[in-house]
Order: structure tokens, then sequence, then C-alpha cells
């Protein structure tokens, strides 16, 4: 059964990770970050946050372990097909008139939305012109995306996706079946640089005039999320676009954002 | 008296028992709402809508971080699991389905459950998988009360007969005796 943690135990276990790793994770959204912790009692075998304690303090790999369950898997290739549409159709001719461009997805996970926005560019005729920085906190997702390797069952979801996304073309020509696993195409990612990053620095990548970061913020409280938007704000360019999910908002209240909404419908914003 | 919170679980095959008790729900009807329904992850529009004709209370699919209203019913979006967070203000996750399911039924009332204790109703509709039930368990455990639709009037018992499973139910009712009940609360 799975452990149900208490305030009590929460604040063990965050300060214990605090004076460890010098990082607060009390920023995360509660529930997501309760359930994260419940998790991890459920992986470890462990019932007592004293136990639980111990084993953080002895394991030294469980950062990794930690940061591997933050960064929420994606659910799909081609999530919000509209998007994805309106991204080839609307925004990407218009960065490519300001010259060269770059794109970083912040956070990346599983790599479903990684492939699905090098294909978007593939098929724009711009993926060999356009590097893709994607970043993560943990180096277990990053091997996973460089492998490119998803359960058929995914892979079923995400063909039906893709002809959502447009009805004249099949997402088999960018991948194989072997093994009973869809294996994507990997030269898709031969502009990507993937790079592991420490929690809370962000690292600043030239030309971004995109930046993909959809589904993110729906795990942090409005501390953090201002704090990341400040940061992600600093690398973006001038009149660059930043996505967020479509049940997220950039609230203008957030410090000094200079964003501005551009497409309501899919959440885009705009730098000014 | 303290204000109490209703959420309510079911699948797509629930949507008439929904529509029924929303248009039988007065327009000063003050408990917030939560509906937790199995729906189809990638058709983001129509169901609100739908939802909406006949209800005298405002229905949404919240955003993130949406802070909680009274007499505003709130519909688990498409594709997103809905968490009720300590402090009244809901939280979206696109972690992976349980139960096969996103939203997730359980996950919905665990988090309320733990937000209200108490003072949280939770009422298990017509369904045809499991989901739900350690949802139900848990408003229990934490004080609520547990209220599940009379298997004998679902097309599909398989979720009511789960949660009668897994705890005590305070209530087994009808349509019609759930609408009596939610009245009542008001």
């Amino acid at each position: 059964m799975t452990k149900r943690l208490g305030i009590s135990d929460l604040k063990l276990i965050t300060q214990t990770l605090k004076n460890l790793y010098g990082y607060d994770y009390n920023d995360y959204s509660f529930t997501f970050y309760k359930r994260v912790l419940e998790n991890l009692f459920q992986l470890y075998n462990i019932y007592r946050s004293e136990d639980f304690v111990y084993q953080i303090e002895k394991d030294s790999n469980f950062q990794e372990v930690l940061h591997e369950q933050l960064v929420v898997e994606e659910t799909e290739m081609f999530r919000d097909p509209t998007m994805w549409r309106y991204l080839k159709t609307s925004i990407f001719p218009r960065l490519q008139k300001t010259g060269q461009f770059s794109i970083w997805l912040p956070e990346v996970s599983t790599g479903e939305e990684l492939f699905t926005l090098a294909i978007t560019l593939k098929e724009a005729g711009l993926l060999e012109q356009v590097n893709i920085f994607a970043t993560s906190i943990s180096k277990r997702r990053i091997e996973y995306v460089k492998r490119g390797s998803y359960e058929l069952k995914k892979i079923q979801n995400n063909d039906a996706n893709y002809k959502r996304y447009r009805s004249d073309a099949d997402l088999g020509i960018f991948y194989n079946e072997i093994e009973n696993k869809g294996c994507m195409d990997t030269s898709l990612l031969r502009n990507v640089e993937l790079k592991h990053i420490s929690i809370g620095q962000y690292p600043s990548f030239p030309h971004v005039k995109l930046i993909l970061y959809r589904n993110k913020f729906i795990y942090m409280s409005q501390t953090l999320q201002a704090k990341t938007m400040l940061k992600l704000n600093e690398s973006l360019m001038p009149a660059g676009i930043f996505a967020v999910g479509i049940k997220e908002s950039i609230d203008s209240n957030l410090a000094d954002n200079k964003l501005s909404v551009f497409f309501k419908e899919e959440h885009i914003y705009k730098k000014s | 008296m303290a204000q109490k919170y209703v959420i309510i679980g079911g699948s797509a095959g629930s949507f008439q028992v929904v529509t029924q008790i929303l248009s039988a729900l007065p327009a000063n009807y003050d408990l917030p709402i939560f509906l937790c329904l199995h729906r189809l992850k990638h058709i983001r529009t129509g169901f609100i809508e739908a939802l909406s004709i006949k209800s005298m209370l405002p229905i949404v699919e919240p955003d993130d971080k949406e802070h909680i209203r009274s007499g505003t019913i709130y519909l688990a979006p498409a594709n997103y699991h809905m968490y009720i967070e300590l402090g009244n203000t809901i939280a979206l996750s696109t972690e992976p389905s349980i139960n096969h399911s996103r939203p997730s039924i359980d996950l919905s009332f665990i988090s309320a459950s733990y937000s209200y204790k108490e003072k949280l109703i939770g009422i298990i509709l017509s369904g045809a998988n499991k989901d739900g039930a350690q949802g139900l368990k848990a408003v229990k455990e934490s004080g609520g009360i547990a209220v599940v639709q009379s298997p004998d009037e679902c097309q599909v018992k398989t979720m009511t007969m789960a949660a009668i499973k897994a705890t005590q139910v305070d209530h087994i009712l009808n349509t019609q005796q759930i609408i009596d009940f939610l009245k009542k609360l008001n």
C-alpha cells in the first residue's frame, strides 16, 4: 500500500534534501511533490520517513532518482496537434525571416516533444538550419531520449495524433518497429544538443528565438514559476516566442517577464 | 455550517447521470463541485458545452493554479490529472495514466481528501473500470462522506462495485436520492 505522507514527513524530507543538495524542493507544487516522494517510498519499499531519510543520506545516486521522477514523462508525440500545426505554418516562417535561430526545450523528459519538434522542422525544411538545445536535470532521461525507443502502444497513440496534425502523411516514415518497440529515426536529432544541467541552473544559449515549455509550470509553485520564467527569459531574444501548455498561462504579474499574448488559443506568448 | 465540497467520479457512461444531477441543482447552490470523468484524451472542446446546456451553475475546465470559488463546477480537463490543493486551488498534471485513465478519479479524490478531510463528500457513479475505489477509500479514511450510485441503476457496475468493495461506504443511492442528498447539503 502506498504510504501517505503528512506535513511533518514532508518537512523532514525536504529539510534533509536541502541540507544535502542545497536546493529547496518545497518549491515544486504540493500534491505533485508529495506524490513523487510517495512513489519513491514505494520504489524503495520504505514505510517510515526516518528510513527514507537514511536512504537519502546513504544513497549517492538518490538525487538522480529524485530528478528522474521530477521530470515528468511526456505523454505523447504531437500532443495538441493544432499547436504543432500553428508552429509549422505561422511561427517557423516568422522566425526564419529574422535570420539564424535556435530553439530551447528545457526539462526534456522522454523525448516525445523533442522528436515532434524535429519532425515539424524537417517538414518545414528547417531541420538542418536550426539548432535545438534540449536540457534536463535528469541524466537518465537524457540517455532515454538519445535511444529514441518507445513502447508500441505509445507509438500507436502518436500515429493517431500525427494524423490529427496532418491527415495527408504517416508518422511511420520516422520510425522502425524493432523487437516490439518503435525506434525513432535518431538522425532527426542531428542538430540537437542534449545537455544535463544542475537543478536551478540555467545556461545561456545563443540565438534562442523559441522556447517550448509546455506542461512544466504546472509542477511548480508560483514562486518557482517566477524564478524559472526570469531565467528562461534571459536567453530568449527580443521578439522571441514562448509556448506553454494549453492549461498554463503566464501571469502578467510574473517578475518583469516582458511577454505578451501572441496566439491565445494555443497559449503562445511573444517577448517585446 | 462549515463549507463543504463535493467530488464526483465516473466514466463517459455516467454522462447522463451527471447531467441529471447538475440540472437539478439550483442557481444558488453554494458548494464547489469537482467532476472527474473519464473522457477522450484528444478532444479538447465540446464536453463542457454539452454539460453546461442544462446546468444553472457555471462549469469550468480549470487552468492550473485556478482559485476555487463557491457555486462553481470544476471539470477535469482532457488528458490532465486534476489535483485539489491545500489553499483552495487546482493543480493539473500530465503524469502517466492510472488505471488507463488521465484524468484519474483516484488521484483527484485522494488530493481532495487530503485538502478537505471531513468537509468532503465523494460520489462514485457508473463506470467501466476500478478507478475511483482507492479515491473513495481515501475520502472515507480522512473523515469525509463516501457515496456510491446504486449499482442496480448502473449500466456498467464495475466502478461502483469496486468502490463498495474497497471501503465502508456511507450511502448507496439512486440518481434522485443523490440529487436530494446534494440539495440538503446546501
